[in-house]
């Protein structure tokens, strides 16, 4: 089932088109990817996604009904965590997480598990009668996540999650992210780094001037510019048979011998590394360094726009 | 309209024929006759010719009626419609019209009264809506004449566009097949004069010194098989490349549009071209072309750089100028027109003015 339906999206703001006839699929389970430069339209799509702009013109559809029709059906399936923080200084973490859950219709002893929950979730449980302002600017960003999701929402959309944060709470949240995936959820997640993109994201979209230039799995992304990856094996002293041996692995194209050097051409769909080192290995010789060139999405992106992401 | 006009006034007139007749008493022949004038007077409207004569005769039907309305008060009831008519002649003028048809109010009486007030305010009604139908006709009729003037333009330019490819096209043929002749003349032609003029030598010694003989006829051999050789690499070099043609017209057309902006301008390509399809350089040339006009227009830059690249999955043409760029792009005419052609091969056009000015076309491409 499709978890979210755009067709046609369009937004102008006077005569600059934000969002440039849009359209995208997010599917149940994904965790899908939305990576573009910093106003290539991404937080403009999830405004509107999330009711909070009107679109100029196209169709949002969640879990197959019509945003505009049935907004109270869209509102309580979908959780954002959104870009700049939203969340209550000088309230406890419990009463904030408690406060957005209550404005999705949560009561009682359900709103009072639920805000539990969600703060165990983030990792929060124990500063739950602590106030935001007193934490560190991770921990704002978790509260901010569990806010999002106290009410179980089938749809979470978050919205650059990890913006100016340290490294130990960007891993932590990206590790939520992987367990709410896990645990049912479907995401989308924007973000100008590429490298959180492709660790966690099954499928991404390319977005730049608020159209979707490329869209698939990194592997599919990656192979839009060339489908070749770059091996280079420092050994300690090769052997001169190792060339033709190498070029029996599959996938494998050229191989090229410069004294201790071993640089290999091979499809970058296929995963030989390992075969390639093994046979090596086991033809006595000693690997010092190993150097595995492939394109990732900022090369991606710089191929296909011709700008990088950090403009 | 006319035909619009004679059918309100008949069915008028016949109105006020009917009324006239119930209303009497007695028939009274007097006033058919005043009908059948006023009639001949209408016909005498639409036989003369030239706006003069026919407002003329407009007024004349005017008098005429208000003569008729003196000896019997229903002729009024036709006076409003001339004053139309005679309106037609003077756009603008509907206020004064309203004014003009409400005079004879001021001389009526009664029932009389509301009767002309009612046909006097129906076919103003009507008079006004319809001559704005069909301004509005008309000058609909003059923009689809326009759009048909463009149309038939571009249809030519169009014409002229593939008249233009199918000569350039002819031009390479003509070149290549010139070299063909020249390489065949030049190198084969030789060899064989030279096997042929051996092997006659060998003929004659055959019988006399065959060891000289064979020795000619040996040489006759390696000179043929080099010449077969020849004739194999000269084939070979001379199979015409698919994609020069796109390729060479369009750094011809860059370089005219260097040559008549002054603009410095550079094209290269990288990656295999073969695959690019004949419709997919129509799009790129297209949309280089519009991007290169539209940097010289707008963007006050010196040099433009049209790149073509064929990716593993992606075509891409980039034109970039290092004029002054632009923080918001507002899409022309020129840019939608790029977005619909592309759009056509599932391609994007991204235009990015923060570097200068950037279009870029990305055309993805079936591999396997």
């Amino acid at each position: 089932m499709n978890v979210l339906d755009i067709r046609g999206l369009t937004k102008k703001f006077g005569e600059f088109v934000a969002v440039d006839n849009m359209s995208l699929t997010v599917r149940e389970g994904e965790i899908f990817g939305f990576l573009g430069a910093n106003g290539a339209g991404k937080s403009t799509t999830i405004n509107m996604v999330s009711s909070l702009l009107r679109p100029s013109s196209g169709e949002i559809r969640i879990l197959d009904r019509d945003i505009t029709k049935q907004s109270r059906f869209a509102k309580l399936n979908l959780g954002i965590v959104p870009q700049d923080l939203a969340i209550y200084e000088d309230m406890t973490a419990y009463e904030n997480v408690s406060f957005f859950a209550g404005l999705y219709g949560l009561r009682g002893t359900q709103l009072k598990e639920r805000t539990e929950e969600a703060l165990e979730f983030v990792g929060l449980s124990d500063k739950a009668k602590s106030l935001p302002k007193n934490f560190s600017g991770g921990m704002k960003r978790r509260l901010n996540i569990a806010c999002a999701i106290a009410h179980k929402p089938k749809l979470i959309i978050m919205d650059e999650p990890t913006v100016g944060i340290d490294p130990q709470s960007r891993n932590y949240i990206l590790t939520s992210v992987r367990n709410l995936n896990e645990s049912g959820c479907t995401i989308i997640y924007t973000s100008h780094y590429m490298e959180e993109v492709e660790e966690i994201c099954s499928r991404i979209a390319i977005v730049d001037h608020g159209k979707i230039i490329a869209e698939g799995t990194k592997e599919q992304l990656k192979s839009t510019i060339t489908d070749v990856k770059d091996i280079r094996i420092e050994v300690k002293s090769a052997q001169p048979a190792a060339a033709g041996v190498l070029k029996a692995i599959p996938g494998v194209r050229t191989v090229l011998q410069e004294e201790n050097v071993i640089r290999i051409h091979s499809d970058a769909a296929v995963d030989n590394l390992n075969r390639i080192l093994k046979q090596l290995m086991d033809d006595g010789m000693e690997i010092r360094s190993v150097e595995e060139k492939e394109p990732n999405l900022e090369t991606v992106f710089l191929t296909l726009t011709g700008r990088n992401l950090r403009d | 309209m006319e035909l619009w006009t004679v059918g309100n006034k008949t069915i008028l007139l016949l109105f006020v024929v009917i009324a006239t007749y119930f209303t009497a008493a007695q028939p009274d022949p007097w006033i058919v006759l005043l009908f059948l004038i006023y009639s001949a007077l209408n016909l005498m409207l639409h036989i003369v010719k030239g706006s003069r004569l026919k407002q003329g005769a407009i007024v004349l039907i005017e008098l005429f009626l208000i003569g008729c309305a003196v000896y019997h008060p229903f002729f009024t009831l036709l006076l409003p419609f001339g004053c139309y008519e005679l309106a037609t002649f003077y756009p603008r003028k509907n206020g004064v019209v309203l004014l003009v048809i409400l005079i004879p109010l001021i001389f009526l009486r009664d029932s009389m009264m509301v009767l002309y007030m009612f046909v006097a305010a129906l076919s103003y009604f009507n008079y006004v809506l319809v001559r704005q139908y069909m301004g509005r006709i008309v000058r609909q009729e003059d923009e689809n004449e326009l759009i048909r003037k463009d149309m038939h333009r571009l249809a030519r330019s169009l014409n002229e566009n593939r008249d233009f490819a199918r000569a350039s096209e002819y031009m390479v043929k003509l070149e290549e097949r010139s070299r063909l002749t020249q390489q065949i003349h030049d190198g084969i032609g030789h060899a064989m004069t030279g096997a042929l003029i051996q092997m006659e030598a060998t003929k004659r010694l055959l019988h006399s010194d065959p060891h000289t003989a064979e020795s000619l006829l040996q040489n006759a051999i390696g000179i043929s098989k080099e010449a077969i050789e020849e004739i194999r690499v000269t084939l070979k070099n001379n199979k015409p490349p698919v994609e020069q043609l796109g390729l060479s017209r369009l750094k011809t057309a860059v370089e005219a549009f260097s040559g008549k902006t002054g603009m410095m301008t550079s094209v290269v390509h990288d990656g295999n071209m073969e695959i690019i399809t004949p419709l997919q350089w129509k799009i790129i040339y297209e949309n280089v072309t519009e991007a290169l006009t539209n940097s010289a227009k707008y963007s006050g830059a010196t040099s433009a750089h049209v790149e073509i690249r064929v990716l593993n999955r992606f075509i891409k043409a980039v034109v970039s100028d290092n004029g002054q760029g632009s923080s918001k792009i507002v899409k022309g005419l020129g840019l939608i027109g790029m977005e619909e052609r592309t759009a056509s091969v599932n391609g994007t056009v991204i235009a990015d003015g923060s570097q200068g000015f950037t279009v870029t076309t990305l055309i993805p491409y079936g591999r396997e």
